[in-house]
């Protein structure tokens, strides 16, 4: 799924043409993270659909599978309509680049004389806090600060319950291993939320407002991204992230196999399970070469 | 001193050699010793004999007499070998003896030399087998099988490690303690705790890896949880993010260094405190968080990095110990192990953490062995075993 993780956005490097969509954003609602911001915007799209009927001369028997679909030999198409729709977006950058994004937002949305008022510039994440007043310069606009929490729920809520294939569950001997989820009739709640960005924070998900934070760690992503930037010469998580797979971690790691010369049977933990992690790395502190880097990489994100 | 059959035989006690020994030993043969074979660390206990008769110093073994003067004159063997000789023991009263205990510990990576050392001094004139635990009793056995001719009992590292513990406590005075005011420098001290009546409690022994051990009642243990950064997490990070080669150089780095230049703080992130979920400004929200940023990595000098690898180990460490405590309804967490040797700053750490986190509802307790119970385990062990 690595190939298909959506790049950072490099202002400085790619302007109008990432952001292009951007100009005809509704409503923007952003997400200021400890390392990255979130940009989430509708806009409406034309598009066209299709109208399919039944063919007449479809087999009666034939009955829809599981998905409800039924073969393709069953249709015939009679029209196309032009529908109009909205279309959610997702953008996210480093931080630190939030002035740029700020100017790209005033000029090509704020400047568009009609309907500014009408625009609700909603904002959440600690940034929310810490560039109100920049945000308030910028766009000339009061943002909205709102919870964290309360946004993270109400936004996984509401993907889950109505976009198809949203969650998926990973089983590393399947084939596929990925395996989607479509939103059911099970009850949804309680749920338990990780939240992994800078940080983490765990939290008991009771209904559509009702949260409660019960645990986190400092171990997050950022974590990963500060230290494989320090011990490697990656430029950037997506670099690390290319690196780590390519990396052999039980040459960084000390495995249970490696103290016990096979499993710890008594209390079952087998020989490939991390006893120590990085638990090698100090006799081979010396070694420079670039599998090294590689190594350390795969031993981080486990 | 009777033989339990047949015509009257002097009892051997375990100081002559095999060959000589006439088979109605009363007691292991000297010596008597127990290892602890870790991931990183060996840890050898020996029980010199101090009310050693002058009859039975006439029938002393060379072999025997040598060793004891060699483990006993020296507080280094080798390049790496070193014995703790502030930890020593006096006056222990094992099996019917009298005796010092001695804390020796050497890396495992030099198991090798050890085995040729056992083999060189003919410890298998003396004994017959040796009472080890840790994964190293597993991994070496064959070399000490061949080489040293010995045969290894291997013990489990849990139950050698709650034995020791319950030995010690037992026998030296004020063995477990914890510290009062942990984030004031000026009034922050070690005070005696009394562990006599301890169940239930959480053993957190922090090695190379970590084990969390509840412990309900005498005999009556498990091991719960556990996570892979431990110890050698923070020896191989310093090692590679400092360039340090050792345990103390990288506890040294980690005294002058500033972890907050390194880790992203709740105020880093959000301005100042995030009061909807009590976390306060200064608190840590991600570690190496500000290490992305080539900015703040040239502003960071390597005793910091020491300083937030152990900080980032320590409090994940903690965290975890408070989580299992809360589950299993403990509230005395122990914490074990050779990570915490000279290493003030993770006890006084660990010490706060568990304090604040809990609101005072769980305590943390220290002993002043820190990883040498598995060891002392297994001599227990040995002097338990009857021909």
């Amino acid at each position: 799924m690595a190939e298909y993780y959506a790049k950072s956005l490099e202002l400085s490097g790619i302007p109008a043409l990432t952001l292009t969509n951007l100009k005809h954003a509704e409503r923007i609602a952003f997400d200021i993270g400890g390392s990255l911001t979130k940009l989430a915007f509708f806009s409406k799209i034309s598009h066209k659909r299709a109208l399919y009927t039944i063919n007449p001369n479809t087999k009666s028997n034939e009955k829809p599978d599981a998905l409800n679909h039924v073969s393709h030999d069953s249709y015939v198409s009679n029209c196309e309509t032009e529908e109009e729709g909205w279309r959610l977006h997702f953008i996210n950058f480093e931080t630190k680049y939030i002035e740029s994004c700020l100017d790209f937002v005033k000029q090509n949305v704020m400047g568009r004389s009609t309907d500014v008022n009408g625009k609700i510039i909603k904002a959440t994440g600690g940034g929310a806090h810490k560039y109100k007043q920049l945000i308030n310069e910028k766009l000339g606009v009061e943002i909205s600060k709102e919870d964290e929490i309360q946004c993270l729920i109400k936004g996984c809520n509401f993907l889950l319950k109505n976009i198809p294939d949203e969650a998926f569950i990973y089983e590393k001997h399947s084939n596929p291993p990925y395996k989607f989820q479509s939103p059911s009739n099970q009850p949804l709640f309680p749920y338990l939320l990780v939240n992994i960005g800078s940080g983490v924070s765990m939290m008991k998900v009771i209904s559509d407002t009702e949260v409660e934070r019960i645990g986190g760690t400092s171990l997050g992503g950022g974590s990963f991204w500060g230290l494989g930037s320090l011990l490697t010469k990656a430029k950037g998580f997506d670099e690390l992230l290319e690196l780590a797979e390519k990396g052999d971690h039980r040459l960084v790691d000390m495995l249970v196999k490696d103290i016990y010369g096979g499993s710890y049977d008594l209390i079952g933990l087998p020989g490939d399970i991390i006893a120590s992690s990085f638990g090698k790395a100090a006799r081979s502190a010396s070694d420079t070469s670039t599998h090294l880097h590689e190594r350390i990489k795969k031993g981080k994100l486990s | 001193m009777s033989a339990d059959s047949g015509p009257s035989k002097p009892l051997c006690n375990g100081t002559s050699t095999i060959e000589m020994c006439n088979g109605y030993c009363s007691k292991p043969h000297m010596p008597w010793f127990g290892m602890d074979i870790g991931g990183t660390l060996a840890k050898l206990v020996y029980f010199e004999p101090t009310d050693v008769t002058p009859d039975e110093e006439e029938l002393e073994v060379e072999t025997l007499r040598t060793i004891r003067r060699y483990l006993t004159s020296n507080v280094a063997y080798g390049s790496d070998g070193v014995r703790d000789v502030h930890l020593e023991m006096k006056n222990v009263k094992l099996a019917g003896r009298v005796g010092t205990l001695h804390f020796i510990r050497f890396p495992t990576a030099s198991m090798k030399s050890f085995i040729e050392l056992a083999k060189e001094k003919k410890l298998a004139t003396l004994a017959d087998t040796i009472c080890a635990t840790g994964g190293g009793a597993y991994k070496f056995e064959e070399d000490f099988n061949k080489e040293v001719e010995l045969a290894l009992h291997k013990l489990d590292e849990l139950q050698m490690l709650i034995q020791g513990i319950n030995f010690i406590d037992d026998t030296y005075p004020s063995e477990c303690f914890y510290w009062a005011h942990p984030d004031d420098e000026e009034q922050c001290k070690k005070v005696p705790f009394d562990f006599s009546d301890p169940y239930p409690y959480l053993v957190v022994n922090i090695g190379s890896g970590v084990s969390i051990i509840a412990v309900k009642s005498q005999g009556d243990y498990a091991r719960v949880s556990g996570t892979s950064l431990g110890g050698g997490t923070f020896l191989g990070l310093c090692c590679l993010l400092t360039g340090c080669n050792t345990f103390e150089e990288a506890i040294e780095m980690a005294a002058q260094g500033d972890s907050k230049k390194v880790d992203k703080l709740v105020k880093d992130i959000y301005g100042g405190d995030y009061d909807k979920f009590n976390l306060p400004g200064h608190v840590v929200a991600s570690s190496f968080g500000h290490m992305m940023c080539e900015d703040h990595r040239k502003t960071v000098c390597k005793e910091d990095l020491a300083r937030s690898t152990l900080v980032t180990i320590t409090n994940n460490i903690g965290s975890i110990a408070r989580m299992t405590a809360l589950n299993h309804g403990i509230n005395k967490v122990v914490f074990v192990g050779n990570f915490l040797r000279v290493n003030p700053i993770a006890m006084k750490l660990l010490a706060y953490a568990m304090e604040y986190w809990s609101k005072g509802q769980l305590k943390a307790l220290f002993l002043e062995h820190e990883g040498h119970f598995g060891a002392v385990g297994c001599l227990i062990e040995l002097i338990k075993e009857k021909r």
